[in-house]
């Protein structure tokens, strides 16, 4: 008996997920006993996931930050300030494509911003991030005043149309799923040590490619005509289910988005020098890691995933608000961090926060069906973040 | 382990015995709004929703961000509509934001009522698929400060020759909306009435006042919009010593600077929205349409509610108790 349960404690002690999955399965139990009808319902799955997919793509940046060793409190005004160039642009005549790439370069440059102060100063990150949060949020303040709300039904009633022949998505998907698979290829090579990953990820570029061709033929696609792409549709729309479930395509960027980047961290070069980073930087830095751009370059990537995220909330409110995005910055640490990635680096999971931020949700949804206020939200996930960081402590101590 | 497994098991008793209080009520109501609890003025709201909850035997719940959050709207509508409410009190600051989750709502056979803030596009085929709007008429609020100045001058024997209506929040369409009522009484009588941008900032807004009431000898009305506003007027007439009715003043919202200037005489009404009836009459009209299919042919208002020298004692007594 003792020695199984030591097994499984070393099992867990490996992977950051443990920790997360076993906390989700736990309170998902809770709501499914207490709010059978309700809760095992697509409507309460639609949900949850719908709204985490937002912060579920926050945490990503911010997973890849922890992990290297750094943190950045400023992702919500990022998110603010994106949208809002992405929505002003787009209200502005800018073709819809060339407004997206606005959003995101200006979330990558606000993100570089933080890399370069902190590389160049040797500022805490958390005191950088904090001063810049406020700073950014002043430009949405400033520029957006009055309790205004910028609102693209002021513009147009008609969602942003790309016309795109049927054959280039097509060849789109195909290029997809052979970036996927070719990715996939050096583990099948070594079938003996990597099969089960070779398995996943060529599940994963099926499943993605399956889920692609399916979300664009909701949106008026057919083969060698020339398709209308609702812009909005594709990156947060509805996608047709039952009456009452609100499954949206910005699920399918959330798990997409996991999966890229849980891949870029286990399996690349680049993955390895941030693990290293926030490990131990001394290490990584004989080992001849510039440690310095591994930080800036997350940062960037928190940045700029912070502005997709923006994006993509604004396709489905089609609207800003000067205070968008205000609190998700602390939101999101505490699903990061309720997936086991660490505060002190060198150790996290992708997979993990985005198990995090669904059991975030998973709470909120569940404490509205149970009728419990949702004042009590924040209580409960507080508590359950205290719960999963005593977990995971618990169960890594053997790795010292 | 077993502190693990305690607490675990801790959690999920505490989640089993939740749900053990509730639901024994008939109905569901829930509203889900763009304000709450961390903003003194919803807590009314919240009190008027609580106690006609109380009043009819309903379960009320309140969902909304602590502060302010539009984005959070369409995720707690998202909640509200897979626990199955029979009723849903909704605000309409961005009717596009939550449109597709209020469609949604209704074609679930839910019932919805608009409170506080009205939807834009009321009556027009872009319309959210609500009952009504119960909560004020920020025109006829203008229009009652309007008529208010005149009866004063007349009262105290002087002619109102030009009046000034400074907007704090340019390009606030509710703002906009008190300065258009206002202008509709006041310039067919052949009184001029000039816009005045100012802020929220009191000190730097009184400083702007000065500066209007020195450029425009003849104005001698004043209406504000808010009661920061209204704070900046307080400001610039006793720091220049004006007396009691030099200048005619009417405003929107209460503040206790403002009950206290219309004791003294500074100020000659305020036009308030009644937060509280917004939260209660909700409720009840959700009650009503389930029990028995009624419904309103047109909407509820409840602003503006005049408060003067006549009530302003009893009514500074009813915010000590949550009700105004």
């Amino acid at each position: 008996m003792a020695s199984s349960t030591e097994t499984l404690r070393q099992r867990f002690s490996q992977t950051p997920t443990a920790g997360a999955a076993v906390g989700f399965l736990a309170v998902f139990a809770c709501f499914a006993i207490s709010a059978p009808d309700t809760f095992l319902s697509h409507g309460s799955f639609s949900s949850i996931l719908s709204s985490q997919a937002v912060p579920g793509i926050v945490a990503i940046g911010i997973t890849l930050l922890m992990i290297s060793g750094e943190f950045d409190l400023s992702v919500g005004s990022i998110l603010g300030v994106a949208s809002l160039v992405f929505l002003s642009a787009a209200v502005h005549d800018v073709h819809i494509l060339i407004a997206a790439g606005l959003g995101l370069t200006s979330g990558c440059l606000l993100g570089l911003v933080n890399g370069l102060l902190l590389v160049s100063t040797r500022i805490p990150s958390f005191i950088v991030t904090l001063g810049t949060m406020l700073v950014y949020r002043a430009i949405s303040l400033t520029t957006v005043s009055g309790g205004r709300i910028v609102r693209y039904a002021d513009y147009s009633r008609q969602d942003p149309t790309l016309s795109i022949p049927g054959i280039v998505l097509i060849l789109c998907a195909a290029a997809l799923a052979l970036i996927v698979v070719w990715s996939a290829m050096p583990y099948l090579r070594d079938a003996g040590t990597s099969k089960k990953t070779f398995v996943a990820a060529t599940t994963v570029s099926i499943l993605s490619c399956l889920l692609l061709l399916e979300a664009l033929s909701a949106y008026g696609f057919a083969p060698f005509e020339v398709a209308e792409i609702n812009v909005f549709g594709v990156l947060n729309g509805r996608i047709e289910t039952e009456a009452r479930a609100n499954y949206r395509t910005s699920i399918l960027w959330w798990l997409g988005l996991t999966a890229t980047f849980a891949f870029l961290l286990l399996r690349t070069r680049y993955g390895n020098a941030t693990i290293a980073t926030g490990g131990n930087p001394e290490a990584a830095r004989v080992q001849g890691i510039n440690i310095d751009r591994v930080r800036i370059t997350n940062f960037v990537l928190s940045g700029g995933l912070a502005a997709l995220a923006g994006i993509i909330q604004v396709a489905r409110l089609k609207s800003v608000d000067p205070l968008r995005g205000e609190g998700l910055e602390l939101e999101v640490i505490a699903s990061v961090v309720i997936g086991g990635t660490l505060l002190t680096g060198g150790f996290g999971s992708v997979i993990g926060s985005a198990i995090g931020t669904a059991l975030t949700g998973m709470l909120r949804t569940g404490l509205v069906l149970i009728s419990i206020s949702s004042n009590a939200f924040r209580g409960a996930m507080g508590g359950i973040m205290i719960l999963a960081v005593i977990i995971n402590t618990y169960v890594r101590r053997d790795r010292s | 382990m077993l502190s693990k497994k305690t607490g675990w098991i801790a959690l999920c008793a505490a989640l089993l015995l939740a749900p053990a209080h509730a639901n024994e009520a008939k109905y569901q109501f829930t509203f889900v709004t763009h304000g709450g609890p961390g903003n003194p003025f919803w807590n009314v709201v919240i009190k008027g929703m609580e106690d006609a909850g109380q009043r009819y035997d309903v379960d009320v719940q309140w969902l909304s961000n602590p502060t302010f959050s539009i984005a959070d709207m369409p995720n707690f509508l998202e909640d509200a509509i897979a626990s199955g409410v029979d009723g849903i009190g909704i605000t309409c600051p961005d009717p596009e934001a939550i449109r597709e989750s209020v469609e949604r709502a209704n074609a679930a056979g839910i019932p919805i009522v608009v409170l506080n803030t009205a939807d834009p596009n009321a009556g027009t085929e872009n319309a959210l698929p609500a009952l009504f709007y119960v909560g004020a008429s920020e025109y006829l609020g203008g229009q009652s400060n309007a008529r208010a100045l005149l009866a004063e001058a007349a009262k105290r024997n002087v002619t109102l020759t030009g009046a000034v209506c400074p907007i704090q929040e340019i390009g606030h369409s509710g703002l906009e909306a008190r300065f258009a009522g206002f202008k509709s009484i006041l310039e067919p009588a052949g009184i001029q009435v000039d816009g005045l941008t100012i802020s929220n900032n009191v000190e730097q807004s009184a400083g702007l006042l000065r500066d209007y009431f020195l450029s425009h000898p003849k104005s001698n009305g004043i209406a504000t919009l808010g009661p920061l506003p209204a704070d900046a007027f307080y400001l610039f007439a006793e720091e220049s010593g004006y007396k009691p009715g030099e200048i005619l003043h009417a405003t929107h919202d209460t503040s206790p600077a403002i009950f206290e200037r219309i004791r003294a005489g500074y100020t000659v009404q305020a036009v308030d929205q009644q937060p509280y009836l917004q939260g209660y009459l909700t409720v009840s009209f959700l009650y009503l349409n389930k029990e028995f299919g009624l419904s309103l042919a047109q909407d509820a208002l409840t602003g503006p509610f005049v408060i003067n020298a006549s009530n302003v004692d009893r009514i500074a007594k009813l915010v000590d108790q949550g009700v105004r």
